[in-house]
């Protein structure tokens, strides 16, 4: 197997993208005129918002790819992805929880938003645990496929829970609405976040199929006849 | 109370720390993970 050598040039990137979105989200952008500079969180919040929905469906997209077509690469995408969803969930949720305490006076609330998505990434961290537990490589990928189709079913679920349910989650804005001041540190931090998690989920699925290969090794055959040692 | 808020950047810089703690520290297991897995199949002569 070769090493990806376009993922270092990716990494790379992301961190430039990055970097520049932070300087722009921390220095540049003016403070909004209700939510003063809490509102900057936005600038890191929203965009992990979008990357983690974006890892969700390839994670859906990869555990039905795998029961169409039954090959070990799209499971080798699909341990990728929901290692990387886990990360990006649990992001969001401490960063909301950040968010929360200046704006609505609590860490935590059972609001429809926060509880749909803490949904998420308990079934999502349950879907890694139980990747873990299967030692037979058919059966972890077979159920793990499986589980992530039905915990799929979360995602829209958190999407338009704002606006099924009184929530104390604001509705979400469209980019057209926004000044370009305050796109311009979104729009860099989204796509830095875009490029690392390309990079991270090539990196993990390689990982994913080096594991794998081992594990199909065939196991040291016993000898034949037991071997004569000579005094 | 006037329903806008002032100060805050204390949670701002909270926000930006963690999520940059997590995601180079991530960044750097899968890219160590990576390496280990690279190594010992060069070790098994595969």
């Amino acid at each position: 197997m070769k090493r990806p050598i376009w993922v270092p040039t990716i990494l790379i990137l992301s961190a430039a993208f990055l970097t520049a979105g932070t300087y722009c989200g921390l220095f540049v952008a003016p403070a909004e005129e209700h939510m003063g500079e809490v509102q900057r969180i936005m600038y890191v919040h929203v965009p992990t918002a979008w990357t983690a929905m974006l890892i969700l469906t390839w994670s859906f997209v990869s555990a039905v790819m795998f029961l169409m077509r039954a090959s070990w690469r799209w499971d080798n995408r699909l341990e990728a992805a929901l290692e990387v969803a886990v990360i990006f969930c649990l992001l969001l949720c401490m960063q909301g929880a950040i968010w929360a305490k200046p704006t609505w006076g609590v860490w935590w609330d059972w609001d429809p938003r926060l509880t749909t998505t803490a949904v998420l990434l308990i079934a999502f961290t349950g879907i890694v645990a139980l990747r873990h537990f299967i030692d037979d490589p058919a059966r972890r990928a077979t159920w793990s496929s499986v589980a992530t189709i039905i915990a799929y079913v979360d995602v829209p679920i958190v999407y338009f829970s704002v606006r099924w349910w009184n929530s104390l989650h604001q509705l979400q804005s469209s980019p057209s609405t926004i000044s370009r001041d305050f796109l311009i540190p979104l729009m860099l931090n989204f796509a830095g976040m875009l490029l690392l998690v390309i990079g991270l989920m090539t990196i993990r699925a390689r990982t994913a199929a080096l594991r794998l290969e081992e594990e199909m090794l065939p196991a040291p055959q016993p000898l034949a006849r037991p071997v004569e040692v000579m005094a | 109370m006037n329903g806008i808020l002032t100060g805050g950047w204390n949670f701002v810089l909270a926000a930006y720390i963690v999520s940059g703690t997590i995601l180079i520290a991530y960044s750097i297991h899968a890219i160590n993970s990576f390496r280990k897995a690279m190594a010992a199949r060069t070790t098994k002569g595969l």
